[in-house]
């Protein structure tokens, strides 16, 4: 092999060693503190099906998101990988950003949709849902984020 | 063939460049990471670790106790800048621009 393949083929290994770090760092995420999050999530929607006042359901919504992105950043510098920031791109924030856009805007959907369905728990419901809908879209994530190359 | 500038022999063996490009892309990493992501031994591992600490281009630290113990693996600013320097010879390679000189090149050694 002359040195000019030998350097592609370095160059292609350090490019499959970039996607594995990534893939690491998704895959490699602390999984208490990331349930603990999704926990915080749902604990957040039920607040909402609580028999209090809107102000104070509200209230508790927002300590118990707060208390879920705490915890989901916690995992992911619990894991066995963190992301050097020269990895953090545009597109990876345009990325990370969409899926957040998404969940938002699925969710805002979801207290539409379950406020003109009367039934029992329906905030609950739509966390519940929505803690599903992040884990099982985890690998189309890991997907674009491969695509994120600095 | 003469050397591009920036073309780190220390760092260009493949499994010490698997290495360094995995450590490159994170802040730190797991020893049990890398080994299972360069499919190493233990041992394996931590001489190229040494290797490389030696060479002042990365550091490790232990974290935690018993059961909870973890090693840590990162790159040193020095490693990091060695690694960019690296990359860019090999493009250069790959590119056909004409060489630099052979200046910051180190001397080359075994894996």
């Amino acid at each position: 092999m002359d040195h000019i393949e030998d350097a592609q083929a370095r160059l292609t290994e350090i490019a499959k060693r970039r996607d594995q770090a990534l893939d690491g760092a998704s895959r490699g995420r602390h999984r208490g503190w990331d349930a603990a999050g999704a926990l915080a999530m749902i604990a957040g929607f039920a607040a909402l099906d609580l028999p209090a006042p809107s102000a104070l359901q509200l209230g508790l919504f927002a300590v118990a998101l707060v208390a879920a992105l705490t915890c989901f950043t916690r995992a992911g510098r619990r894991g066995k990988v963190v992301m050097h920031q020269s990895q953090m791109t545009g597109r990876f924030w345009a990325v990370l950003g969409g899926f957040a856009l998404a969940s938002g805007v699925l969710a805002f959907a979801g207290i539409w949709l379950v406020n003109r369905i009367d039934i029992p728990l329906r905030f609950t419901l739509v966390g519940v849902l929505l803690a599903v809908l992040i884990a099982v879209t985890e690998p189309l994530y890991r997907a674009l984020l491969r695509r994120t190359a600095a | 063939m003469t050397t591009p500038a920036g073309f780190d022999e220390l760092i260009h063996p493949p499994t010490r460049l698997g290495l360094v490009a995995l450590l490159a892309a994170t802040e730190w990493a797991e020893f049990s990471f890398l080994k299972e992501s360069l499919e190493l031994t233990d041992s394996a591992l931590s001489k190229q670790i040494s290797t490389l600490a030696e060479a002042g281009y990365a550091e490790v630290r232990k974290e935690g106790a018993g059961r909870r113990r973890r090693t840590l693996v990162t790159l040193t600013p020095k490693g990091r800048t060695a690694f960019d320097g690296h990359v860019e010879a090999l493009r250069r390679l790959v590119s056909g621009a004409p060489p630099a000189a052979r200046t910051g090149a180190r001397p080359p050694e075994g894996p």
